[in-house]
């Protein structure tokens, strides 16, 4: 896995691509985690994700539920198609904030 | 309990792997070629990976716990409209309550490995192991075949 930060129209685009899974996980959390930390608005952009496992999306999970208490927004947008199917089997894909595109997220969140 | 034994004929790959996060990937992409030559669609082999890979790390998140140099073994049988995936490690026996499926009532980080593999596969079985120690988790999927 590696990832991209980029800010945004006032927003943190953290930029996932690779596998998400049980090897690197603890770095995406710790990320997305850090990046919630530092700013109000984080997107997680997953068009480049080839993979993910149960432990990448309880990072994602981790990360809705500390924004949700930090009271920032958190949303996650392009969903690559093995994302999108993870999500899904998890039935947490109603569960997210999830945008078509990256360019749709920010201005939605803006 | 199934006595079902995967015939040495439909024996599709063997492979020995250290319990390791790292090795995971190998792994996926075994699984992923094995299934295609199975003739599963694309879309069935990209779930039946996630089903074995969550399988795997059990192994290596719960089996192995505190074991650093542990192996596991998958074999995969191919027969006519099912995939059989057979995996083996010499951890000490597993809790079969905690190889149920038991969805999260609400949204959580974590626990939903097993539920994955019940919903992708149509039998899962743990089996216990004639020397008492180790484990085997067998998993079956039906389907028709990919035409093309």
């Amino acid at each position: 896995m590696n990832h991209e930060i980029i800010e945004k129209q006032g927003a943190s685009v953290v930029v996932l691509r690779g596998d998400v899974d049980l090897s690197s996980s603890p770095e995406a959390r710790k990320l997305l985690l850090s990046s919630i930390g530092g700013s109000d608005r984080v997107l997680v952009d997953l068009s480049g994700v080839t993979y993910i496992d149960s432990s990448g999306v309880a990072s994602l999970v981790e990360a809705l539920q500390a924004s949700k208490k930090n009271g920032n927004q958190f949303a996650l947008a392009a969903a690559s198609e093995p994302t999108r199917r993870v999500l899904e089997l998890a039935r947490l894909d109603k569960v997210f904030t999830m945008y078509a595109t990256v360019d749709e997220g920010i201005n939605a969140a803006g | 309990m199934s006595n079902y034994q995967g015939k040495d004929s439909e024996l599709s790959v063997r492979v020995t792997f250290p319990a390791q996060a790292g090795e995971l990937q190998r792994v996926r992409e075994v699984v992923r070629r094995t299934c295609d030559e199975c003739g599963c669609t694309a879309d069935l082999a990209n779930d039946l990976v996630i089903a074995v890979d969550e399988a795997c790390q059990n192994i290596v998140r719960h089996a192995y716990r505190n074991v650093d140099d542990g192996e596991a073994t998958l074999e995969i049988f191919c027969r006519d409209g099912a995939v059989e995936f057979r995996l083996q490690d010499d951890a000490p026996p597993m809790d079969n309550e905690k190889l149920k499926p038991v969805w999260p009532k609400k949204v959580q980080a974590g626990g939903l490995g097993v539920c994955l593999i019940h919903d992708i596969m149509d039998e899962v079985e743990h089996l216990p192991l004639p020397s008492g120690q180790g484990n085997l988790l067998r998993m079956v999927k039906s389907f028709k075949r990919d035409p093309e």
